[in-house]
This record gives structure tokens, C-alpha cells and sequence, in this order.
């Protein structure tokens, strides 16, 4: 519930208030039916309630986004205590921490992106419901539905799309992104596989299973991999393959410039040595000292 | 004409009084979904409520109809 009501929802008490004023009056004096009272009752049953009546659908449909309303489910209480707790390290937690979108975070992740993303969104979430209060999950235990709760298709990563963008050249420089962008485009992978940018949640299932927090491998090189198919896992290996000779190149091509460095140095102290002692001792003309 | 002697069949004064007994728990569903947005008051006053207002306005809608066809054949009468 939120602590505060907005101003579209300050518009529709009073709409209420008015409209339910005119109809407990016209109620109780019972006037006759005269132009005046018409008049009068329009605005009591249509002008005033369909004030109410917009102002509140905007105000549902916003408060529909708000973590608390997911919460209010009772299968969400987890999932919601973890984007609560500040210390927890989940990305739905990290997401809830963004100042840009902290208490909409449910919603701006798991709303679907494009022109029709808003009402299919809204139309999954009636089945939420139906699947609550009429498909069982009501009486459902908080472990049961930590078991049974899942996606109903794989995660869409346009939705991770909409504000990481992986349209700058940053992005493919990263080879994991390279290597995966057909199956990154496809949903074929998800950017939050374990090993990849991580599990959601803490009790997201790496393989189908219940997990109770992210596996340790969740961030390794294996880790990625483990969660990806054949073809994906070859280009991904190719990638680092192409990665590691890339970086052991440049780390060559240090080491001979340092090498060059070191050499150029010895040769200067050889010359310095190989010089008279009287001219030695002279100052240099960069440090500018007396003569 | 039959619709015409349908809506003149009904009385004014009591499609106005179903409009108000619907209008009320209406609007009393819209009120609830903006004081307490969880799931049941939203979904109710997205749905039942603005059916039941819709309804009400019919009601009255159908009232002023059937007020001012009677008042013209009374007036055709005379």
C-alpha cells in the first residue's frame, strides 16, 4: 500500500465525494424530474463518475507497477524482501537500489518492451491473479512456491535492452557479447544466466531446479558456460580463445617495449661511463643548475 | 415505434433511482482502489466498478429518454 495518495487520486475522492453527494440528496429530497434536476444528475451519474472513473484507472495502472502491489501476493514475499534488503547483491536488489526506476523495478524488468508490451504485460498479470486465487497458488506454502514458481518463456533480453543499450561499440568489444550476439538476440541465451551478469534472484533455477541462493560458480567462466547450449558454448570458447591471444599479444608487445627501455638505458649509462670524469661531473643544462 | 413504447413503458423516476443505488457502489469500488491499490481493490474498481457506473449512466440516459418522449405525447395529447 502506498503511504501517500497522488493527486489524480486526490481528484477521484473528490469526484467521488461530489458524485455520491448529488445522488444521496437527489436520494433523499426526491425532487421532481425538472430540467434543473437533470442537469444536476448528469453531473452525479456521468460527469463526476467519469472523472472518478479516469482518475482511478490511471491511479490503478500506476500503482500496478509498484513493488509494493506485486507484493501484496503473498508468492512474492521473498522476492520482494530480497529487492528490499539493502545489503543483498541479487540484480533485481541492485536494480531496486537505482534511484532511475528503485520501487518500479518489478515492473520495469519484467514488463515487456515495444508497442504492445504494456497491454500484454497487464494481460499476463491477469493471469497472475487468476493463477492466485483460483489456480491454488493462494494456499500455496512460501517453500512451495519458491519450488514451483517459474517463467512462463524464456526472458526477453530486449528487456534488459531498453536501458543496456548493445548498440555502442563498448558492448561488442566484450567478447562474450561478440561471440553470443545471434543467441543473445534470439533469447536463446539470457544476460542474466549464472556466469553471465547473474541470476535475477536468489532463488532463480539455474537447471530447472529449486536453488537457494546463486551457485558459486555463477560468475566463472565454467559458470557461464554451463547454462548455454553446444553450438553457443563452441563460439563462446572461440571468443576467448581469440580474446587470449589478443591480450597475450599486446602483453608481447609490452614486454619488448620495455625490453627496448631497458636496453636504450644501459647503452646511455655505458656512455655515461665510457665519458671523462671532468665532464661528468658537469651539471646537465636541464636542470639548470649554476655554473 | 417499439423501442420508442418500451423506454416510455419504464418510469423516469425509477431508471433514476436504479441509476443512483448503482452509481453508489461504483463509485464506492473506484474510492477503495485508489485509497488501498492492491490487487482485489483495483482489479474490482477497473472492472465491476466502472461496469456498474456505465450501467448507471445507461439507466440514466434511458430515464431522460423515456421523460422526454412521454412529456412529448402528453403534449400531443392535449
Amino acid at each position: 500500500m502506498h503511504a501517500s495518495i497522488t493527486m489524480l487520486g486526490i481528484v477521484c475522492l473528490l469526484s467521488v465525494a461530489v458524485a455520491l453527494a448529488i445522488i444521496g440528496r437527489h436520494l433523499t429530497k426526491k425532487p421532481a424530474l425538472t430540467f434543473a434536476t437533470k442537469m444536476t444528475l448528469l453531473f452525479g451519474l456521468g460527469v463526476f463518475p467519469a472523472s472518478a472513473a479516469v482518475s482511478s484507472t490511471v491511479t490503478g495502472m500506476e500503482a500496478t507497477t509498484h513493488r509494493s502491489f506485486c507484493g501484496s501476493c503473498h508468492s512474492m514475499d521473498a522476492y520482494v524482501a530480497d529487492a528490499n534488503d539493502p545489503l543483498s547483491q541479487s540484480m533485481s536488489a541492485r536494480h531496486g537500489r537505482n534511484p532511475y526506476f528503485g520501487d518500479h523495478n518489478c515492473y520495469t524488468c519484467h514488463a515487456d518492451y515495444g508497442l504492445l508490451g504494456y497491454p500484454l504485460t497487464k494481460l499476463n498479470g491477469m493471469r497472475h491473479v487468476y493463477e492466485y486465487y483460483l489456480g491454488g497458488w493462494r494456499n500455496k506454502t512460501p517453500e512451495e512456491t519458491l519450488a514451483d514458481i517459474h517463467l512462463r518463456k524464456p526472458y526477453d533480453n530486449d528487456n534488459c535492452r531498453q536501458c543496456h543499450t548493445g548498440t555502442l561499440p563498448d558492448w561488442a568489444l566484450i567478447p562474450e557479447h561478440a561471440a553470443l550476439e545471434e543467441e543473445l538476440q534470439s533469447n536463446q541465451v539470457s544476460c542474466s544466466s549464472g556466469g553471465c551478469h547473474g541470476y535475477a534472484h536468489p532463488f532463480s533455477k539455474p537447471d530447472g531446479a529449486s536453488a537457494t541462493g546463486l551457485p558459486p560458480s555463477a560468475l566463472t567462466d565454467e559458470g557461464v558456460e554451463s547454462g548455454l547450449p553446444e553450438a553457443a558454448r563452441q563460439k563462446l570458447r572461440e571468443a576467448r580463445r581469440q580474446r587470449a591471444e589478443r591480450e597475450a599479444a599486446i602483453e608481447r608487445e609490452a614486454r619488448q617495449a620495455v625490453e627496448k627501455k631497458r636496453e636504450a638505458a644501459r647503452d646511455a649509462a655505458q656512455e655515461r661511463q665510457a665519458t671523462p670524469a671532468g665532464s661528468a661531473t658537469a651539471p646537465p643544462a636541464s636542470t639548470g643548475g649554476a655554473p | 415505434m417499439n423501442l420508442r413504447r418500451l423506454v416510455t413503458r419504464w418510469s423516469p423516476n425509477k431508471l433514476i433511482k436504479i441509476a443512483c443505488w448503482l452509481a453508489i457502489p461504483a463509485l464506492l469500488m473506484m474510492a477503495w482502489s485508489v485509497m488501498v491499490p492492491t490487487v482485489v481493490p483495483v482489479l474490482l474498481g477497473m472492472s465491476l466498478g466502472q461496469g456498474l457506473g456505465v450501467l448507471a449512466f445507461l439507466c440514466y440516459l434511458l430515464a431522460v429518454l423515456s421523460d422526454t418522449w412521454r412529456q412529448n405525447e402528453a403534449s400531443r395529447e392535449e
